[in-house]
């Protein structure tokens, strides 16, 4: 399982460098603006930025761990090993969650550096935190349908999925039956509220407060997902 | 005493010198300028990697090698351990502050403590502090990579199990000696200042050092370790602030903190308790 994780490591080990970026805006970006008496509010802004920009390279980097190892002589010679598809399978989702877990702690050290050489207070954490069980989720989705299609196959399906499903939801709210919302103007005043930064009602709180353990819990269904469907994918793969 | 005895002993030895060492290093270097980045960055991620990078000097000073079975997850079979990990800090630091707020603040009671918040943003914090501490768990494998997977095996190795837990767990609390002195866990202002501070912290660290230890021998994996850790570090101090910080005047909690402290750190000791027997009375998963 290590060897495949290394292998995984080894074949994406160019875009590595992309953790080192939030230390190279550093020294140019962020200590010059505060040296030159920017707002805490632009200093925290762009010390957000950033971290989202970190998180969205690192989403990139998962992307292409499955493309870059689509080849059906390998994928065919790792089936009939002892590791079998579940190895084959586990070692792309280990691999993808290091590199979601490196970039949220490349952020964080960024953040620490960052907030204390510009004194200002700011919980980048947080913002991490929330962007990396939605990656995870994400994830969670995107990976059996390029296990099973394809990267390039698994993408349209999974775009044409989501469209499905959006103009279902659109057209439901447009006709279907709105009552299980509740009073509608109630519902628009809390979204308002949130908006202009009230806190999050009671109901949406514990929602919110569950989303990470419910990402992980999709993530896990993906693997066991893919594990099943991996065999038949290796059929789809280009080379 | 054999030859291999004697190496383990030697290598013990060259952990803790590196270990302390680096922890009293990096507060000489940088504890003076507490808030300031080069504490925050070099002293902290410094202090937090120590025993880790100890490890990793030890095996290649004493030519040890680096194959060690504590690296993997391990996650078949055993995420009933790693949930257990997370719930275990959660369960004594809700218990905890109630502790706190009875015996330090005349007329306590949770609903005026809660000052306004419901339950839901209490279920919140919790839910939030958890996943966050699932999420920051590499800080503490500098930590756990050291203890659990180096020091405690080894002792192990060359005393009987109850010996091996006692002394690690006193080499581990006096490791935060450094830190302690600084006033990080139980500040400076109570009388028997530093060495009340060491000794409680070395009690304290037997206790949960078992707890660790049970974890990582039943999955052979230090991650629940770390997640358990992260969770306890993170919660005791949350819980406390959101039951009864308001209860306090700062000066009345300065001059409190030690006991405090000490009562809050109370309910996490005696949960380990069963873990302490379990680990005594049952058998090794594994030899490490």
């Amino acid at each position: 399982m290590s060897g495949l994780i290394f292998k995984d490591l080894f074949l994406n080990k160019k875009y590595m460098w992309f953790f080192l970026f939030p230390f190279l805006l550093l020294p140019g970006g962020l200590i010059s603006e505060a040296a030159n008496g920017a707002s805490q509010a632009s200093i925290t802004q762009t010390i957000m930025i950033t971290e989202i920009m970190l998180m969205f390279f690192a989403y990139i980097l998962t992307t292409g761990i499955i493309k870059n190892d689509e080849r059906k002589a390998w994928s065919s010679f790792i089936v009939s090993t002892p590791l079998a598809a579940r190895g084959q399978v586990a070692s792309k989702y280990y691999f993808t969650l290091i590199i979601l877990l490196a970039a949220v702690f490349v952020g964080y050290i960024y953040d620490v550096a960052a907030t204390a050489l510009t004194d200002v207070e700011f919980n980048g954490l947080s913002v991490l935190s929330t962007l990396f069980f939605v990656l995870l989720f994400m994830l969670a989705i995107e990976i059996p349908f390029s296990i099973r299609f394809g990267s390039v196959n698994g993408s349209k399906y999974r775009a044409t999925i989501i469209m499905l499903l959006l103009f279902a939801g659109m057209v439901y709210l447009l006709f279907g039956d709105l009552s299980i919302f509740g009073d509608q103007e109630e519902m628009m005043n809390t979204i308002m509220g949130i908006l202009n930064g009230d806190s999050l009602p009671d109901r949406l709180l514990i929602v919110s407060g569950l989303f990470p353990y419910f990402s992980i819990v999709m993530y896990y269904l993906s693997y066991r997902l893919s594990c099943r469907s991996y065999t038949k994918g290796i059929e789809t793969f280009e080379k | 005493m054999n030859t291999d005895k004697k190496l383990t002993i030697l290598r013990i030895m060259i952990f803790v010198i590196i270990s302390y060492g680096i922890i009293i290093a990096c507060v000489m270097a940088f504890g003076y300028m507490e808030d300031t980045a080069a504490y925050k960055i070099f002293g902290t991620f410094g202090i937090a990697f120590a025993p880790a990078a100890a490890n990793y000097l030890t095996r290649l000073i004493t030519k040890e090698g680096f194959k060690d079975p504590l690296y993997a997850a391990n996650f078949r079979g055993n995420i009933k351990y790693y949930i257990l990990a997370a719930v275990v800090p959660v369960i004594a630091y809700i218990i905890s502050p109630i502790i706190v707020g009875k015996t330090f603040i005349e007329g306590y009671s949770i609903s005026s403590a809660l000052n306004g918040d419901t339950a839901a943003e209490f279920v919140y914090i919790i839910l939030k502090i958890v996943s966050l501490s699932i999420l920051v768990f590499p800080l503490y494998f500098g930590e756990e990579y050291g203890w659990r997977a180096y020091l405690t095996p080894k002792l192990e190795a060359v005393m009987s199990k109850p010996a091996a837990l006692i002394v690690s767990g006193i080499i581990w609390g006096i490791w935060h000696a450094p830190i302690v002195y600084m006033g990080h866990n139980f500040g400076t202002s109570y009388s028997f200042y530093p060495w009340g501070g060491y000794i409680a912290m070395s009690v304290f660290c037997i206790f949960v050092g078992c707890l660790f230890t049970w974890l990582t021998e039943k999955t052979g994996s230090i991650y629940p370790a770390c997640i358990c850790h992260s969770v306890h570090n993170n919660i005791a101090n949350a819980m406390l602030s959101f039951f009864v910080a308001g209860s306090f005047t700062e000066e009345d909690f300065l001059s409190q903190q030690f006991y405090i402290s000490i009562t809050n750190l109370l309910p996490m000791a005696v949960l380990c308790i069963p873990f302490m027997i379990l680990l005594l009375c049952g058998r090794n998963k594994k030899a490490v």
